[in-house]
């Protein structure tokens, strides 16, 4: 009984810490979010989800950082795909967008930085569009690995954001879109 | 069969009232018990009081995962038992903050560029009796410039990043952080 008891327990732990949205995480159409992570007063899941991933949160002073490790139609980003963000990004005094692989490993990219800052895209009125794929693309693009998953940070600087997130809805974010795949 | 499941009842509730404080236990413990959280994984190399720019050449170069690639990082791994740490920060124009980690990796105090006066923050930590004592002496004509925080554990790190918008502006934000200071008083 001890015995199962402890496995069980374990395993939800270990089950918990890896879904796709942890208890504290917030989802917004592709993009999680962990509002309370890097505050004083931090629930204890998204403190262990952050002590055994090994980054920092952002504290609510500093923005808000989404992850996003699926599409808009829930299906896993994978290298051999396509995408593009589209959409208006909210306020924020800076944002930056950045490639890494499923592990936290930034990916290398020979075209520089795997990722974009706000200074560095060209805008649209207040929408951006960025395409992301393998092979050079025309306008804002973001290189992404040939094959593989990958899992995209998108971090929102000094950002009026950060008090309403609890109350932020999807068409605020970017929508993060499959064009096409590699078959 | 049907008496050989009620008779089971017993065993299938302890185990599951075990698995739940087994759940709720290691949920509690993980942030003091991770050995890769990032406050572990920081302070392997660094050494205590001092300013560490991790981009600097001779830097210990540990990128956190998903750490944000623009955003450029000093540590400074502070023991206030003996005594206080003062932080100096000198800000540009582009986004920084000050985050304060306890060993677990809670964030217990933040802050970003806004809070600085004439391009720098100063921040005096020491625990409750330290920082007491430096009121004391504190003149009443004069406004004290500098941030003053109280620590309930003598131990942890603060974490400075700057953001360097494009990969140009790395070596003048890199610059910024070695002019930033981290020493006991």
């Amino acid at each position: 009984m001890l015995l199962v008891g402890l496995a069980g327990g374990l395993f939800a732990t270990w089950h918990i810490l890896s879904a796709s949205k942890p208890p504290g995480a917030i989802k917004y159409g592709s993009w999680v979010v962990w509002p309370a992570a890097g505050s004083s007063n931090p629930d204890p899941y998204s403190l262990a989800y952050f002590a055994r991933r090994g980054d920092i949160p952002l504290a609510p002073v500093e923005g808000l950082a989404f992850f996003a490790s699926r599409d808009s139609d829930d299906a896993v980003l994978e290298g051999r795909c396509t995408y593009e963000i589209t959409g208006a990004f909210p306020p924020a005094r800076a944002w930056t967008l950045f490639v890494f692989q499923a592990d936290g490993r930034v990916i290398s990219s020979p075209a520089g930085r795997p990722g974009f800052t706000s200074v560095e895209t060209i805008l649209e009125g207040a929408v951006t569009r960025i395409a992301l794929s393998a092979s050079p693309q025309t306008g804002n693009w973001l290189q992404i690995p040939p094959a593989g998953q990958f899992i995209l940070a998108l971090r929102f600087y000094d950002t009026p954001l950060s008090a309403v997130a609890s109350v932020l809805d999807d068409a605020r974010l970017p929508a993060l879109r499959r064009v096409g795949c590699l078959s | 069969m049907k008496r050989g499941f009620f008779n089971a009842i017993p065993f299938i509730l302890g185990a599951v009232i075990i698995a739940g404080l087994v759940h709720l236990l290691s949920i509690l413990l993980l942030p003091r018990v991770a050995a890769s959280n990032a406050f572990a994984r920081l302070s392997v190399n660094a050494s205590l009081n001092t300013l560490e720019n991790l981009q600097s050449p001779d830097g210990t170069k540990v990128m956190l995962p998903f750490a944000d690639p623009a955003m450029l990082t000093a540590i400074c791994h502070y023991d206030v038992t003996q005594e206080p740490v003062r932080l100096k920060i000198t800000t540009g124009d582009d986004f920084m903050s000050i985050v304060f980690l306890d060993p677990e990796g809670k964030v217990i105090y933040s802050l970003t560029d806004k809070a600085a006066t004439r391009r720098l923050i100063e921040i005096v930590i020491g625990s409750p009796a330290q920082i007491r004592q430096i009121t004391i002496q504190d003149s009443e004509d004069e406004a004290v410039q500098e941030l003053r925080l109280r620590l309930a554990n003598p131990r942890g790190m603060a974490i400075i990043r700057a953001l360097a918008p494009r990969s140009s502006d790395v070596p003048q934000v890199s610059a910024l952080l070695d002019r930033s200071d981290c020493q006991q008083e």
